[in-house]
């Protein structure tokens, strides 16, 4: 006997409260879990008898470590330890201070200039780099999403010295150059597979790729403001983003990752602004 | 009963092979056939089972293809064309690590006692 549309419903509401995310384990388990069911009853035991015994012997833990471990098998882990997810946050706090000193009018000697204006930039491309090697691993999606739109931002920006018209398509050089030194590390196509692999299966992604964006978006969003307390201002919102970056790397829920980075986004965006508002009100 | 211990090495080649025969194979139904095959003497666990079925699926030697079955969607598990060529590979390396290991834990003579 199959099990009838009200009873699979039942089966998916148990792996859903158990927070079973990935398509390929939902997929299986309510087939695996059903076909359990459905031995039970032909052996003469009621539906929800059955249903109960399966239960018991595939609790939700139990396939949530699957899950775990079956995404960890194939490096498509959702969460990560406290050491990787914290390791992701550095270009992030890189961008905090070179934000805090650049708007903070305190002068600085050019060596440590030059290291505080590139080190968050040349981070990300690195991050990239590595990501492109590890087959993009969630941690390298920022890291995506700001090179991209570093890129098309660089494009419309020209670098008195090198050139008085914008940049154009030479912006893309920076981008270009890493992606062909790993290319060299790993050749072939496999790391764009995975990305479009990972997207299907968690779209939220892009967004996040997107939020790699954010700490510059908000610098640039600050631009020509000199003061003190912009120091703050540009340490409390980078730390905000970081918290966003650490709790999506590090939450195994799909609810908890795309509200750590809309609340921390919106919370550094509402942050900066009134800063800006109030400064400028100011001057 | 075994401990998965012992099977650990062992459930890929003998989901390959089980594949191999049946041509094609939903997760529960491997389950089952390993229980009836040994006598319920070896139990894959879902924990053991899954993570190897998407490791191979990620290698290219299974394929997957889904088929509406009553109300709920199932998965069937089949040897990729590559796989075809793994699985005769794979299924040699492992009766000659077998019968490597009945040699050196000194087996045969009682194989030959039973018979």
């Amino acid at each position: 006997m199959m099990l009838n549309e009200l009873q699979v419903k039942q089966v998916k509401k148990y792996l859903r409260k158990n927070n079973i995310e990935s398509r390929l384990i939902f997929g299986d388990f309510l087939d695996h879990i059903c076909c359990m069911i459905e031995q039970k009853i032909s052996e003469g035991a009621s539906f929800e008898d059955s249903l109960q015994t399966s239960f018991s012997q595939l609790p939700g833990d139990e396939i949530k470590t699957i899950e775990r471990d079956t995404l960890k098998l194939l490096n498509m882990e959702t969460s990560f330890s406290s050491r990787t997810s914290l390791l992701a946050t550095i270009p992030f706090g890189l961008f905090g201070l070179t934000w805090a000193f650049a708007n903070s009018g305190i002068s600085v000697p050019q060596l440590i200039h030059l290291f505080l204006f590139w080190s968050p930039m040349i981070s990300m491309f690195v991050l990239l780099g590595i990501g492109w090697i590890k087959n993009f691993p969630r941690w390298s999606f920022p890291a995506i999403g700001f090179c991209l739109l570093f890129s098309m931002y660089l494009m419309m920006v020209s670098i008195p010295g090198i050139s008085d018209d914008v940049l154009g398509m030479w912006a893309w050089i920076p981008l270009l150059i890493t992606l062909i030194i790993s290319f060299i590390f790993k050749p072939g196509i496999e790391p764009i597979k995975k990305i479009v692999e990972r997207i299907k299966e968690e779209p939220t992604l892009i967004l996040f790729a997107l939020y790699g964006f954010s700490p510059l978006f908000l610098w640039i969003f600050c631009d020509e403001m000199y003061s003190r307390w912009m120091i703050f201002i540009a340490l409390i919102s980078s730390l905000i983003l970081s918290s966003g970056i650490y709790l999506f790397l590090k939450s195994d829920k799909k609810r908890t990752r795309v509200l750590s980075i809309i609340f921390s986004g919106l919370l550094a965006v509402i942050l900066t602004y009134t800063a800006s508002h109030i400064y400028w009100m100011n001057h | 009963m075994f401990s998965q211990e012992i099977l650990k090495g062992t459930i890929k080649p003998l989901i390959i092979k089980l594949i191999n025969e049946e041509g094609k194979m939903y997760g529960y139904q491997i389950t089952q056939k390993v229980k009836e095959l040994s006598s319920q003497k070896i139990v894959i666990t879902e924990g053991a089972l899954y993570p190897a079925l998407h490791k191979l699926v990620e290698e290219g030697i299974l394929v997957t293809e889904s088929e509406w079955v009553g109300n709920r969607e199932r998965k069937y598990y089949l040897l990729s064309e590559s796989g075809k060529q793994t699985a005769v590979t794979k299924l040699e390396e492992i009766k000659e690590s077998i019968l490597m290991l009945v040699q050196l834990f000194d087996l045969k003579p009682l194989v030959y006692d039973v018979k």
